[in-house]
């Protein structure tokens, strides 16, 4: 090999990344971090743990709070002070729990870092199945139906999930390297997300796409294929909403559809929370970005989200019967033969 | 050097006329020195004696009478002769140009004159070069923080890749900040790049870089000349707040046929010019692309593919219709593509496909139209389309059991302009030289676009997410005069007034400019200047995802236009017989309604919520001290140049109200830029550079969410941090040897000689315990190069 050869190659291989100290002033003051999602008839649980500047050792369990003072309280003035039960968790002695469409307020002391403050409220979640009816379906394989439901919103502010799940005789499992069709000894079922469609224009895909008008899908064959959607309030707002929804569910022999639908409202603060940690995964990774998107945080004085979330389920089968476990005999259900 | 007095005849003024101009010019400036100027009028064009080309920013200087002025963009001149002196005695004049021989004239002019003067190009700068003297006290004009740079010049300086760069070059001057290391952004004294005005024959570009900023679009085989303006605006040029940045494509050579071929490590290119008619009319068509989209193919996976490749187009062709008239048509189109497709190793295997797409396309054409009309006033209406558009299209291919779906993203991002312009100068006498104009735009500007469509078995729809669609107009009128008062002080004395016009929404601004140059010594001036400017348009920059997403917008209710207010103080020294100059210039800028993504936005939000509620206001401030030593037309020739500067942001809504460092911000900048003409074939070049680090804004914290099991930073303080200082040291040596059939040059450079590791960009890295080490990304390390070039 000739030396010029050697030198360019030398040149070529050297590493374009490498470390780089950076100036900067290293004065952090660590804060509190609040994760606590509530919900209506749920008892009250709260993570709490401090925030460490950017270089440190990241061993989260050191850093939880376990001498925190946490008090909760409502409008009224009623108090609620909960208890470290370990790891960081708090919980309310008397087993406490929210009440619906009430704010609260959390405060947290902890010694050597500032209060941290929170609100949210505990929203209510009202869904009622009007009706199912089964249509005709293209496909000998499937069942179609179109399910009607009534959301009752109330006053404010309201962001709303919805998401539609079938039973499925446990028979497939998945393996590495695909799905395998494969038969399960014993029985059982298993609740699998199906696509469904909507009349209602305003549903979305994702909670970034809920605020954007042209986020919506236009297409007949169009639907949520991840059996997720997310809406608003703003066209119903203090209302009820009736939605209709078109699904399909697999026809198995050993159990007709049973269907388990679930809508929950979300605060406001948690909704948002959840929107930027959503934009935060798209632009992190991303070096060309100057400007990072900040996490939203409703803790003043700390960090993380205090919000409210109430989720109402309904599980119905082909007929609009109710199902539960219990009476279903999930069990018992012969394993599919597909 | 030929003087041709006679090759246009002189024309006389009628009495009558003179009387009407001057009566109109005194209610307009009430100057009580006006009516008594008796003057001949000496003027004409510069032209470059081999080609026929026209020479812009030629040096004319009367010496006995210390007058002088210099050619504008289409090599017009109008030289005022005292007609006391004329009709007695020849008059001296001096004619200069850094790259074309000077030389000394003597003229009997009894009348007013129209001529055409032709300069011989310099081929090589020795010691033996006359040297003759340059404009000095008012003479030398009144515009200050000026820099011109010749194509030759540019062509001479070491470069990455040694592809030739015009903004790089620009970046080595003092109060011209780049951007990241290695690109070639352009923030000149603490402004952002959308606020540089460049033109080119004229008319504004949107877009001036390739491959995501790291060259220049400007190929400088069509290129003749660069200027920049940092400060002391004249009132004929607006829209913009923080530069000027004019560059004139050859006009093609009138005499002969020609033609310029280069074959570099980055890109080729090839330039053909000659006439159409000789000395009556004349083409230039210049072409480069680079090749490293096909040189790379090779070496890539199938299944795992880049791509990148740029192409630059620049034609202008022109036509002397007459004595006084001659119309050019120009144009220029360029385009960036970055694309990368991947797809399963083998063919039966799952997996996906994929194929991103993205371009970057730049279209300018403009027909202009000179008129001299009775000698004294030059007329240029120009007329052109700009456009700028980017589109990206992400594709995606899934096959699972022989059923495929298919996923397709576009974005879209466009504006478009249709431009008219007057601009008119006019040197009534010795006292006074006129300039006036009006400009016209309508602009349509698409900021965002954004498609989606599906198809598969499963799920198939569509939707789109368009910003809103804008049609803006821009007006401007705007009237100058460069005044010469008593004492040799000049005055440059200007009024723009602007309005702007979309969806409905109307806003003006009255711009006022002054400069002033007063000369201490026959060596040293002063220079003070102010100007306002209104910029109807902003760009928002980031926020995008994975590639650049530059978005321009227009003004609207509840977004004002951006404004800025400069003002610059500076001296002049002219060291005796050495032609080195020394410059010391100092500036505050006050930036108003400057705007910046709020960090919780996508841009199709503004869809729903409006541009205004996307976007923080705010204001800005910069300052500085530029120091430039510059020697010309010697054997060793270039400049030294120091900036001390700050650059501050101040937004409501953001870092808690306080003011932070923009992030192109280097406190210290300082570079060496030397040429050195070994032989009359051999030239060598060397530049350093130093700016400390830019400001960048960094997490001050980490916290962990239970909900997600994610850890998240917090981030404090807006570009608290800073990167480490860069510097690098370039050469470059250029070899010329005349062929049979024209000449060669062969070129070698070292690109960052001492491989000093600048960061390009910085970014955090998670070890395999989590802890964070931040790692700078350097595009520009050493880099060698060579180029081959021919010229016939």
């Amino acid at each position: 090999m000739k030396p010029w050869t050697i030198i360019v190659a030398a040149v070529f291989s050297w590493h374009c990344s490498v470390p780089v100290e950076l100036e900067f002033e290293s004065d952090y003051t660590p804060k509190v971090v609040v994760n606590a999602e509530f919900a209506p008839d749920e008892e009250w649980m709260v993570q709490l743990s401090r925030s460490v500047a950017y270089a440190d050792s990241i061993d989260w369990s050191q850093y939880v709070l376990t001498n925190a003072s946490v008090r909760i309280h409502d409008s009224q003035g009623n108090m609620e002070s909960l208890i470290h039960m370990g790891k960081g968790i708090y919980q309310s002695p008397a087993s406490n729990t929210p009440r619906a469409d009430t704010r609260y307020t959390i405060t947290v002391n902890a010694p050597g870092l500032a209060e941290a403050r929170a609100s949210s409220i505990a929203p209510s979640a009202e869904m009622a199945l009007v009706d199912i009816r089964e249509v005709p379906s293209a496909d000998s394989t499937n069942r179609s139906f179109r399910v009607r439901l009534r959301i009752e919103d109330q006053p404010g502010q309201d962001y709303y999930s919805l998401a539609v799940q079938y039973l499925r005789p446990l028979c497939q499992k998945e393996e590495s390297g695909g799905w395998e069709i494969n038969a399960v000894e014993g029985g059982g079922t298993s609740a699998y997300s199906t696509r469904f469609d909507s009349d209602f224009p305003a549903m979305r895909t994702s909670i970034p796409d809920v605020n954007d008008p042209s986020g919506a899908w236009s297409s007949e064959a169009f639907g949520f294929i991840d059996g997720q959607a997310y809406f608003s309030d703003r066209s119903f707002e203090g209302e009820s909403k009736l939605i209709e929804l078109a699904l399909n569910v697999p026809h198995y022999e050993a159990l007709t559809p049973h269907l388990q639908i679930s809508v929950a409202n979300w605060s406001e603060e948690l909704w948002f929370y959840t929107e930027y940690l959503f934009l935060n995964y798209i632009f992190e990774p991303n070096i060309f970005e100057d400007t990072p998107k900040v996490i939203y945080s409703n803790v003043h004085g700390g960090l993380g989200v205090f919000g409210g979330i109430d989720y109402e389920y309904l599980r119905f089968d082909h007929k609009g019967a109710s199902w539960n476990e219990e009476d279903l005999q999930v069990d018992m259900i012969q394993p599919c033969t597909q | 050097m030929a003087a041709n007095p006679g090759s246009f005849a002189s024309v006389g003024y009628p009495q009558f006329m003179r009387h009407i101009w001057k009566f109109s010019l005194l209610l307009l400036l009430i100057h009580p020195e006006f009516a008594a100027a008796q003057s001949f009028s000496v003027s004409g064009y510069v032209e470059d004696a081999a080609s026929g080309e026209r020479i812009p920013r030629v040096n004319l200087y009367l010496i006995d009478q210390r007058a002088g002025t210099s050619t504008n963009d289409f090599g017009y001149f109008n030289l005022n002769v005292p007609g006391t002196v004329s009709r007695h005695t020849d008059i001296k004049v001096s004619v200069t140009h850094v790259a074309y021989v000077s030389q000394l004239l003597e003229w009997s002019v009894q009348s007013d004159t129209t001529l055409v003067l032709l300069l011989q190009p310099r081929i090589a700068v020795l010691d033996s070069v006359i040297v003759t003297p340059e404009l000095a006290g008012m003479q030398a004009g009144t515009q200050m923080s000026r820099h011109t740079l010749s194509a030759a010049q540019i062509e001479a300086m070491p470069a990455i890749l040694g592809e030739a760069d015009v903004i790089k070059a620009l970046q080595f001057l003092p109060g011209v900040q780049p951007g990241k290391e290695g690109f070639s952004g352009i923030h000149v004294r603490g402004g952002r790049a959308d606020q540089n005005l460049i033109l080119l024959d004229g008319l504004p570009l949107y877009n001036p870089t390739h491959v995501l900023g790291l060259f220049s679009v400007f190929n400088p085989s069509a290129l003749k000349q660069v200027e920049m303006l940092k400060g002391g605006f004249p009132a004929r040029y607006g829209g913009r707040l923080s530069s000027i940045i004019r560059l004139t494509m050859k006009e093609g050579n009138l005499k002969h046929f020609g033609g310029e071929g280069k074959l570099g490590f980055l890109t080729s290119r090839l330039m053909l010019e000659g006439p159409i008619v000789r000395d009556r009319a004349s083409w230039i068509i210049s072409a480069r692309r680079t090749f490293l989209d096909q040189a790379t193919r090779w070496f890539q996976p199938k299944e795992n593919r880049y791509g990148v490749y740029f192409y630059d187009l620049n034609f202008k062709a022109n036509y002397i219709i007459s004595r006084k008239d001659r119309i050019y048509l120009s144009g220029y189109m360029g385009q960036d593509t970055y694309s990368h497709r991947t797809r399963p190793k083998r063919k039966n295997l799952l997996g996906d496909e994929t194929h991103m797409r993205v371009n970057w396309r730049n279209r300018l054409v403009s027909l202009r139209w000179n008129r001299l009309v009775r000698d004294r006033m030059f007329i240029n209406l120009t007329a052109g389309i700009v456009g700028y558009d980017v589109t990206s299209r992400y594709t995606s291919r899934e096959t699972v059991f022989e059923e495929t779906e298919t996923y397709l993203s576009s974005w879209e991002s466009s504006i478009l302009d249709y431009t008219v312009r007057l601009d008119a100068e006019y040197k009534p006498g010795l006292r006074h030289y006129f300039r006036f104009g009006a400009e016209a735009t309508s602009r349509l500007l698409l900021p965002s676009s954004t498609n989606d469509a599906v198809t598969g078995p499963e799920n198939s729809g569509s939707r789109s997410r368009p910003s809103s669609r804008f049609e803006m107009e821009e007006y401007a009128l705007y009237a100058e005069d460069e005044i010469y008062l008593p004492w040799e002080i000049a005055m440059n004395l200007g009024l723009r007034f602007s309005s702007g016009q979309n969806e409905g929404h109307r806003t003006r601004a009255v711009e006022p400019r002054i400069s002033l140059n007063m000369p201490l010594s026959s060596r040293m001036d002063a220079k003070v200047s102010y100007a306002f400017m209104q910029q109807y348009i902003h760009r928002l920059t980031g926020s995008g995802g994975s590639l650049s997403r530059d978005i321009w917008i227009p003004f609207m209710p509840g977004l004002d236009p951006q404004k800025g207010s400069q003002i610059a103080a500076g001296l002049a020294y002219r060291f005796p017989g050495q032609q080195i100059r020394i410059t010391l210039e100092g500036y505050y800028k006050h930036l108003g309604d400057q705007i910046e993504y709020r960090p919780d936005v996508l841009p199709y939000h503004a869809a729903v919520r409006g541009w205004p509620s996307v976007v923080e206001r705010g204001q800005g401030k910069a300052y500085g001290v530029e120091i430039l030593l510059r020697r010309q037309q010697r054997r060793l020739r270039g400049w030294i140049g120091y900036t001390w500067s700050r650059s501050r942001r101040l937004y409501d809504g953001l870092n808690g109200g306080e003011a932070y460092p923009d992030g192109y911000e280097r406190k210290h900048d300082f570079s060496i830029v030397s040429q050195y003409q070994l032989t009359e074939y051999t030239l060598l070049s060397a530049s350093w550079i130093y700016s400390s680090g830019y400001p960048i804004w960094l997490p001050a914290g980490r916290y962990f969410d239970y909900n997600y099991g994610e850890d998240w930073f917090e981030y404090g303080s807006i570009n608290r941090a800073r990167v480490p200082a860069a510097h690098r040291l370039d050469l470059t040596a250029q070899f010329t040897k005349e062929i049979k059939w024209g000449k060669r040059t062969f070129s070698l450079g070292l690109f960052n000689v001492y491989n000093r590791r600048n960061p390009s960009f910085v970014y955090p890295k998670r070890d395999y315990y989590g802890v964070i080490r931040w790692q700078r990304l350097s595009l520009v390390q050493l880099i060698p190069d060579f180029s081959y070039a021919i010229r016939f």
